[in-house]
């Protein structure tokens, strides 16, 4: 290789290098949801002035304008009336409204989930390694949860498989695991939106031809105006976490 | 049936210069170039994925402008900086342009640069188009001045390069640089460029490996698994992608449309 080649190569990389600089420091290169950036946001708001405020059910930080709507919606949640359509944060993933398919057929779309917490996985149907460990570990999340709060969360499992998995085979797929229910939902939606959620959620995902993708394993719980307060990557990882965020957001 | 086409293409054209004699300084969208489609190798393939196919597709000639893509904030107000929720893009979002919304002192004819993925998805999309995938777009990047296959073409590797470390730290007007086998201009020398499959960047098969990928590609260890080490280019464009997420906003990344 020629060596003015390489120097020019070299020269170019120090342009990279912000994004170089994350080697080792884990986390720092990807902005995704992470809990840490989350309270990071939560930090900005305190010191832009707004005060800090527990809402009703106790953990959940939000600047004073936002604090009430939370706490109604929480109210209206646990009294069953229609939720007030006030703003949602900015950083919530609910502003991706468009509307996906369910396994029973019915549109669906993120904003609905306002009001409840809730806990996303990306999968797909046919891969048989990593996906069913990712829906077990969904499983183990609502287990651990008091029994009361279980049906209170909402829990979206949407597929990489936008062909493959359609609403019958989603379905199929939920009750030969039991989970064909109420709080469940499995999505399919477009390629844009597919993309768009795992662009939201940090999850990369590769489609690679034969049926099957390469992802990364992800389950995220978000609050109830769908901002992100953890993420759990990897597979067997500690449910505890996430079932902790899901305390703290009711 | 041949007729019938051309007659709605000459309407389409008729229809099209009225309107733009109605409202004046209404930038068209980019002309698209047809790509044959064919095989490409990524720099960092998946196992099982060496060579992968891409159908034929329509490309963008040039990158989207400043003034274009003012045109679709104008039409589509949500996407107007301080409209646009932060899940969607980062603080940098649109940060080069006037106060008041306008352009202000940038030029129209630039490639628009702090865009967010987001955006520049929901701008094709509203043109009834979408994002390059990264095989589409690093299919039309090697192609040389003379043959789809760069890599054929005495001296590609380092014209790619020299385009690419020689950039303008405020890019210039598209159109006036690099022209390829295709006819697809100014793919190096300007600017960074969104892809749809953001986040597919992953130099391992293993689903079930733990930990974050993106290190592991950008840090030392993951180019062992480059299908060609002297692409230097090449090399950078996928440490930077994958460095990227979602809203991030930035003064050298743009986009171009596909369909």
């Amino acid at each position: 290789m020629p060596r003015t080649l390489r120097a020019l190569a070299l020269a170019a990389l120090a342009a990279l290098a912000p994004l170089l600089a994350a080697c080792g420091e884990e986390g720092a290169a990807a902005p995704a949801p992470t809990e840490d950036r989350v309270l990071a946001v939560h930090g900005a708001h305190a010191g832009t002035g707004g005060a800090h405020a527990a809402s009703a059910h106790g953990a959940y930080a939000a600047p004073v304008s936002a604090r009430a709507e939370v706490a109604s919606a929480a109210h209206h949640a646990v009294h069953g009336e229609a939720l007030p359509a006030g703003e949602l944060p900015g950083t919530s993933l609910f502003h991706l409204a468009s509307a996906w398919t369910d396994h029973r057929g019915r549109s669906f779309a993120l904003p609905e989930l306002r009001g409840r917490p809730s806990v996303f996985v990306m999968f797909y149907g046919d891969c048989t390694t990593a996906c069913p460990l990712l829906v077990k570990a969904a499983q183990d999340i609502e287990a651990a949860l008091p029994e009361d709060l279980r049906e209170e969360v909402g829990f979206v499992m949407v597929t990489f498989a936008t062909e493959a998995d359609t609403p019958e085979k989603l379905r199929a797929y939920a009750a030969a695991k039991g989970l064909d229910r109420e709080n469940w939902r499995w999505l399919v939606g477009s390629p844009l939106q597919t993309r768009q959620l795992a662009a939201l959620l940090g999850v990369q995902y590769r489609d690679l031809g034969n049926g099957m993708f390469a992802h990364s394993n992800v389950v995220t719980v978000l609050d109830r105006e769908g901002v992100p307060l953890a993420r759990i990557e990897g597979l067997g990882a500690d449910p505890g976490p996430a079932v902790g965020a899901l305390l703290r957001a009711f | 049936m041949t007729r019938l086409a051309a007659t709605l293409l000459a309407l389409a054209a008729l229809a099209a210069l009225s309107g733009a004699g109605a409202e004046a300084a209404e930038p068209a969208p980019s002309a698209m170039v047809q790509v044959p489609g064919g095989e490409v190798a990524l720099l960092f393939p998946v196992e099982g994925e060496d060579l992968v196919t891409v159908a034929p597709f329509a490309i963008d000639a040039t990158p989207v402008t400043n003034a274009q893509f003012l045109a679709f904030v104008r039409a589509h107000p949500e996407w107007a900086r301080g409209a646009v929720p932060r899940v969607f893009a980062g603080e940098a979002y649109l940060a080069h342009w006037g106060e008041d919304g306008g352009l202000g002192t940038a030029d129209p004819d630039a490639p628009v640069t702090n865009v967010s993925w987001f955006a520049a998805a929901a701008y094709c999309e509203a043109r009834g188009a979408r994002l390059p995938t990264e095989a589409e777009w690093e299919l039309v990047a090697r192609a040389g001045e003379r043959l789809t296959d760069g890599y054929l073409e005495p001296g590609y590797r380092e014209r790619v390069l020299a385009l690419v470390t020689g950039r303008a730290a405020v890019p210039g007007p598209v159109g006036r640089g690099e022209v390829n086998a295709y006819g697809v201009r100014d793919m190096h020398g300007l600017v960074w460029e969104w892809v749809f499959d953001v986040g597919a960047a992953m130099n391992t098969a293993d689903s079930r490996a733990v930990g974050d990928r993106r290190l592991l590609l950008l840090c030392g260890g993951g180019s062992t698994g480059a299908s060609d080490t002297s692409d230097y280019a090449a090399f950078l464009r996928y440490a930077f992608r994958s460095g990227l997420s979602g809203d991030y906003a930035g003064g050298g990344l743009g986009f171009r449309c596909a369909s």
